[in-house]
């Protein structure tokens, strides 16, 4: 957890308030390397641990995975009952930290995702650098279909680009085989 | 009165999801969200990972904004990785002006003027004309540095991390980024007066080096 000072990003020295929100540059009190710093009510902030309450009476409501300590909200995955320990907030939706998990997994959540293979980049790739030498496209141009058909519904950059890449590789890849089969159907009729 | 996006049901004002499918709640009358989630905002920049003398890997790091948090997206190759940054948790941004692109425009125009002069001095043909080409493009490449703007380093700090923005590495791109992104951090985290945050920032530091202090003695 860090302090609420703020730091130089250059020699980490503790850095004064008085020029921050400025928009100007001000040297480092230890190294001097000009700073502009822009701070936010959230530095002082001291983040809160959620608390669980106890059980007071027997047969009261208890969290699933804590019996001895008192529900408070019902997990919008799978239904159990939750202590405020277990209770996941997110995007609204709470969550038990195995559907939480589970959802990681299966890429439910998009908030949790960090990273993604741009398949559709892939095969443009295996449709493109092939063309530098000739006989790659043999190889690169079915390779480059095979990953549209294999990857076609796999989402592409979380930040909304279009599948152009797919459409463009699919049809240099096509272009590529059909001048292969015109190719091979010359060199037979003139044999 | 607000509607679930799913089923339809109705909610009062303070709800958020609906209880039944977890689906968010829309006003009835709300404009159409907006076709993207993300916005790009201005500035990219490649962050090397390894040592100063050898890159291990590099990626192309560019900064998106949404409607909560702001998306730190790396492309190394064909992976892209993704880090987010909630407008609630944002506590700093710190940018340091380098003067990297100052030394780089400095050396990029002694080439430039060493190939002109190279060319004007050579009678071959052939390698005026390569020498000439290389003076444009070290030309160019100044003219571009120059227009890009100086150069920074920017930081991002939250309460348990503080992380390199590396597609805000010039100082147009940052402060432009920053202004973007500053109305929705206000937003999020409520207005506040400079002067007051001031005082409170020095109330905690003061309690904050007390006690180290009195250690040391």
């Amino acid at each position: 957890m860090e302090s609420s000072l703020v730091k130089c990003s250059k020699c980490q020295a503790f850095l004064f308030p008085e020029p921050f929100n400025t928009g100007q540059f001000s040297p480092c009190p230890s190294c001097g390397a000009p700073l502009a710093v822009e701070v936010f009510p959230a530095i002082l902030q001291t983040p809160s641990a959620a608390a669980a309450e106890p059980l007071l009476v027997e047969g009261q409501s208890s969290c699933f995975y804590h019996p001895a300590k008192k529900a408070s909200i019902v997990c919008q995955g799978c239904g159990r009952f939750l202590c405020g320990l277990c209770d996941l907030e997110l995007n609204g939706r709470h969550v038990c930290p195995a559907c939480l998990e589970a959802g990681q997994k299966k890429s439910k959540y998009k908030d949790l995702e960090n990273t993604r293979v741009l398949w559709d980049h892939i095969a443009l790739a295996a449709a493109v650098f092939p063309l530098l030498c000739f006989w790659g496209t043999i190889i690169g141009a079915p390779y480059a279909l095979y990953l549209i058909l294999r990857y076609r519904k796999a989402p592409c950059s979380i930040t909304g680009r279009s599948s152009v890449a797919f459409v463009a590789a699919g049809v240099l890849a096509v272009l590529e085989l059909a001048g292969w089969v015109a190719g091979l159907i010359y060199w037979i009729v003139k044999t | 009165m607000k509607k679930c996006s799913y089923c339809g049901k109705e909610y009062p004002d303070t709800a958020t999801v609906c209880d039944i499918d977890a689906h968010p709640l829309v006003e009835p009358n709300a404009p159409a969200p907006p076709r993207r989630e993300y916005k790009r905002l201005p500035g990219r920049g490649m962050q090397v990972e390894g040592n100063r003398w050898l890159a291990v890997s590099r990626a192309l790091c560019t900064v998106w904004l949404a409607r909560d948090h702001l998306l730190l997206v790396s492309r190394t190759g064909y992976t892209e990785r993704y880090k987010r940054f909630y407008f609630r948790d944002i506590q700093a941004i710190i940018i340091r002006k380098t003067a990297t692109a100052f030394v780089w425009n400095i050396v990029l125009a002694i080439f430039a003027l060493a190939s002109v002069l190279l060319a004007v001095e050579v009678s071959d043909l052939v390698a005026r004309l390569i020498l000439s080409f290389l003076g444009g493009l070290f030309a160019f490449l100044v003219l571009l540095s120059l227009w890009r703007g100086p150069t920074c380093v920017t930081h991002i700090r939250t309460a348990v991390q503080t992380e390199q923005l590396a597609a805000w590495n010039r100082m147009r791109a940052a402060r432009k980024g920053l202004g973007l992104i500053r109305p929705q951090l206000l937003e999020a985290q409520g207005e506040f007066s400079m002067p007051d945050l001031r005082a409170r920032l020095e109330d905690q530091i003061l309690r904050q080096t007390q006690p180290s202090a009195a250690q040391t003695l």
